[in-house]
């Protein structure tokens, strides 16, 4: 693992050059922050990750992560000062999805008790801020060395998030419902769940936004997927048109386990998801799609990374972005075979659909492999609509509208076809297709 | 496959690590001394009785070079590189007479018997009756140019780029940095600023070439470095097939060869441009071999015009080479078809851009990286639509194959698509050359080294259709000797 890490570290970070402002609100944030803390590890933690961001600054296009993805209006914003709003149980009523599960809330990022369901059996919950020195350090210890500088801002702001884990089997999913309150707020949750080994749950996140406006969300999840554990994560951002969302999910696989991760797109004005897998372990298996909708002038990226540092793992990729109107939609995923990770079988597959006369597509997929009994390959297509398909359609009937939709709808929910519980994979399937249909 | 098979195939790959090439040829040379700065560009200048602008461009270019900084983004490890430790000019005496820019005519007596019998053994015709016109660059100046007479009578230009600068000005002027301007990189920068010599071609309105056209480098002074640069131009209708190839003696520390191509093709043209690259690669841990840093770039310009790069990479160092297409021209096509291979520590990052900016322009882009021994190999590429380009298409397929467990072989390709009805495909593999392909071989009496090299031609096949016939054989067996022994 550490060979992996190592060798990706980046030396260079070109700076943007409006990083300041936002620089500043994390500094007056950290501050305010560890002045109410005693705790040394917390303070400690913040300070350093504050520091390594303010060495750093915010990416410019030159950094080749980050040249397709614009940071201008993400960094030019106004960001009110931290706050912890409040919402009541008829809001929450309105945005719970319409399938069995454990709905926990999450305000701004806190943890919300009260307004949330019991949680099945075999799960455990505890916000950050209860969790004890000692285990924070050892997540600490465990945590991916590869930072960028959202995931350095999300640290330097420790305060929001929970403690998960699961043990057994879990049959009802658990949904961290997000709720950003603040129309031009900031809010950082890192949550940490731990999937214990042989036990199996199944976990939906939703990132939305109550009010609209220019706010940011950073939100990062570290995923330990112990020997034989089963991880069914789902994620849909919903933030409104104007917000914005970075995001990391870090994965990391021991051996025999299995994970497999849906990302929906549909909302925000410039929005970005990494999913970083680690394969720690042999014979872990990792299932990594995302599906996203762009209209607009929204930017949508989706990249993943997935390192198999060990023999005989397995990795299976479905990313699709259909792209309208003057939007622009970003594929990044990189699929890196360490030495001696031999038998190992990577898969990659990403496709564009564009749609708008305006509508941009960025795709970089990558394969770095280090091994030479490997099965690895990548494909990226990206064009228009079929009209052969939709001359099909049209001989049987069917106006050429609804021919349009039924091939668009088709296209893009391909890669949620995969969720193997029928009640979430409905909801996921029917919000994607609704907003193309609106 | 089995450790013993492994040393198999890396003694195999050691008996045959010698370099053929590697001779170094014995002559005098006008040498200027080591390093760089206004003073050795106004000398090479004057060396070449260069007219005015020239050494302006020349000066332009260099104080461009000094604000810039050595780039280190590919994927090839280096130290940075001592710029005054180089000799930025070298030519064989007896040859001065190519370079003073007079002499239109040259005479078997005007080169170096010595640099002729370098020639020779490395297969170069310098006569006039051969199959192919060559011109012969030995170190910083052109020492021959055949066929000249009898391609002249055709209307076609084919001479050294320095003879270009004073026979045909207006043609140099007009199109010199119209491609690869003198700020585009750091090496291009550098190289036209030093610009040793290179090659000119101008292939009038409707001709097609009869011959194929061929530049053959050959750096033979230590320490010295290889500025070349080529440009070629075919105008409206015409077509002509270009061939590149090179060598450079055993050294035991690092050559610098950056040169730069500018490719111009009009409307209806077609230029076929190939190059086997065989630079020295250096000794077992590839110390001393050539840095390759080159900047290869053609304009297809006029509507319906055809460029196509194919390339066969097994020596140098470091490579660091992405021969590019800008699809100006509506329905213009661009190609690359490229096969490289690395063995020992050899670093190669290569691959092409393809940048459509004209209605219905189409490209296909094959790459196939072999990389054995403890070599890194990457493909990089871009693919860009512009949102112009209505109907752009494009292919691309990379293939990689690992021989043995300490290799590393990479693909990174850029897809950035603005116009909607693209339709851009990218595929990518990666294989090895299995125990159960080589136990399907030797069950049928083949040994262990025809099997590999014949899975190895097969792997290349696609590529190697498209290099003209004598340099398929020789990039065949090019590969051959590069491999042997690194099989596993």
């Amino acid at each position: 693992m550490t060979t992996s890490s190592a060798s990706l570290a980046k030396q260079d970070f070109p700076r943007h050059p409006q990083s300041d402002k936002l620089l500043a609100w994390v500094r007056s944030a950290v501050e305010a922050l560890n002045a109410s803390d005693p705790r040394p590890l917390r303070r400690d933690v913040r300070m350093q990750a504050l520091q390594a961001l303010e060495t750093r600054g915010f990416p410019s296009r030159k950094d080749e992560d980050w040249q397709y993805t614009p940071l201008n209006d993400v960094l030019k914003a106004d960001y009110a000062t931290p706050a912890a709003g409040s919402v009541d149980a008829s809001q929450v009523e309105t945005m719970r999805p319409p399938f069995a599960a454990s709905v926990q809330v999450l305000v701004d990022g806190v943890w919300q008790p009260d307004l949330s369901d019991p949680l099945p059996k075999g799960v455990a919950l505890a916000s950050i801020e209860q969790v004890d020195e000692l285990t924070l350090k050892r997540w600490q210890q465990l945590a991916t060395v590869e930072r960028d500088a959202f995931e350095l801002m999300n640290l330097a702001l420790l305060e929001r998030g929970a403690q998960l884990s699961a043990t057994g089997m879990v049959d009802l999913p658990v949904v961290l419902l997000h709720l950003y309150t603040q129309s031009n707020g900031i809010a950082a949750p890192r949550h940490l769940l731990r999937v214990e080994p042989q036990a199996q749950l199944s976990l939906i996140e939703i990132h939305a936004t109550l009010r609209d406006g220019a706010a940011l969300s950073v939100p990062v999840m570290e995923t330990d997927v112990g020997s034989g554990g089963i991880l069914r994560h789902v994620k849909l951002q919903q933030v409104s048109e104007q917000a914005f969302h970075m995001a990391h999910h870090f994965l990391r696989q021991q051996d025999g386990s299995d994970s497999a991760s849906v990302y929906a797109a549909l909302g925000g004005s410039v929005t970005r998801h990494m999913t970083h897998t680690c394969l720690l372990g042999e014979n872990a298996n990792a299932d990594i799609n995302s599906a996203g909708l762009a209209t607009g002038t929204q930017v949508m990226d989706s990249r993943t990374y997935t390192g198999h540092d060990v023999p005989n793992c397995t990795s299976r990729q479905l990313h699709k972005l259909v792209v309208d109107d003057a939007a622009r939609g970003v594929f990044d995923g990189m699929i890196r075979v360490a030495r001696g990770a031999q038998k190992t079988d990577g898969l990659m597959d990403n496709k564009n659909l564009l749609l708008g006369p305006k509508a941009k597509v960025d795709a970089k997929p990558r394969l770095e492999i280090y091994a030479d009994d490997v099965k690895c390959s990548h494909g990226s297509a990206t064009g228009e609509l079929d009209r052969d398909q939709v001359f099909y359609l049209r001989a049987r009937g069917i106006s050429e509208a609804d021919a349009r939709l039924l091939i668009t709808t088709a296209f893009l929910t391909e890669p949620v076809e995969s969720i193997s519980n029928d009640a979430v994979r409905h909801w996921l399937h029917d919000l994607l297709a609704a907003k193309l249909n609106p | 496959m089995s450790e013993t098979q492994y040393q198999e195939i890396n003694t195999l790959l050691e008996k045959s690590s010698f370099y053929k090439e590697g001779f170094y040829t014995q002559t005098v040379v006008d040498k200027l001394e080591k390093g760089i700065n206004e003073d050795v560009i106004r000398a090479i200048s004057a060396k070449k009785n260069e007219p005015e602008w020239m050494l302006e461009w020349r000066l332009k270019a260099y104080r461009h070079w000094l604000t810039m900084k050595e780039p280190h983004w590919a994927k090839a490890e280096y130290e940075p590189l001592d710029y005054q430790d180089y000799s930025y000019y070298a030519a064989p005496q007896c040859a001065s007479c190519a370079t003073d820019g007079c002499a239109t005519e040259e005479t078997e007596e005007a080169i170096d018997p010595e640099v002729a019998k370098a020639f020779e053994a490395l297969g170069v015709p310098l006569n006039d009756d051969a199959d192919i016109a060559v011109d012969a660059i030995f170190d910083s100046v052109s020492v021959r140019t055949t066929q000249r007479e009898k391609l002249k009578e055709l209307g076609i230009i084919f001479c050294s780029f320095s003879e270009a600068v004073q026979e045909y000005p207006d043609l140099v002027r007009k199109y010199l940095g119209s491609v690869v301007p003198y700020h585009d990189n750091f090496f291009a920068a550098l190289n036209a600023a030093v610009a040793s010599d290179g090659t000119f071609v101008y292939i009038p309105p409707g001709v097609r070439c009869p011959v194929d056209i061929s530049t053959y480098f050959r750096i033979n002074e230590a320490k010295t470095g290889q500025f070349e640069r080529t440009l070629l131009i075919a105008d409206k209708g015409s077509y002509v097939s270009y061939i590149e190839g090179c060598s450079a003696p055993i050294r035991d520390s690092y050559q610098l060869h950056a040169a730069v191509v500018e490719v111009v093709v009009h409307e209806d043209a077609e230029v076929k441009y190939s190059t086997v690259q065989n630079w020295y690669p250096g000794d077992e841990d590839c110390e001393g071999g050539i840095l390759n840093f080159v900047t290869k770039r053609g304009l297809c310009e006029g509507r319906n015009s055809k460029l196509s790069w194919t390339q066969a990479e097994t020596g140098s160092a470091i490579t660091w080479k992405y021969p590019s297409c800008i699809l100006k021209g509506d329905n213009s096509i661009g190609e690359f078809y490229s096969v490289a291979l690395t063995n020992r520590r050899q670093q190669a990052d290569t691959g092409t851009k393809m940048i459509h900016i004209g209605k219905n322009t189409r490209s296909t882009i094959i790459s196939k990286g072999l990389s054995a021994g403890k070599s890194d190999n990457t493909y990089r590429g871009l693919v860009k639509v512009m949102p112009g380009a209505e109907g752009a298409r494009n292919y691309t397929q990379c293939d990689s194959m690992l021989i043995g467990d300490k290799c590393g072989a990479h693909t990174f390709p850029y897809i950035e698509i603005e116009n909607p009805t693209a339709q851009v495909e990218h595929e990518a593999t990666t294989s090895r050359i299995g125990e159960d392909q080589l136990f399907y071989f030797k069950a049928r009496g083949i040994d262990e080294e025809d099997a590999i090299s014949m899975m190895v031609n097969g792997f290349c096949k696609e590529v190697f259709k498209e290099l003209p016939l004598e340099f398929a054989q020789e990039a065949e067996e090019l590969l051959k000797i590069s491999l042997e022994g690194s099989v596993g």
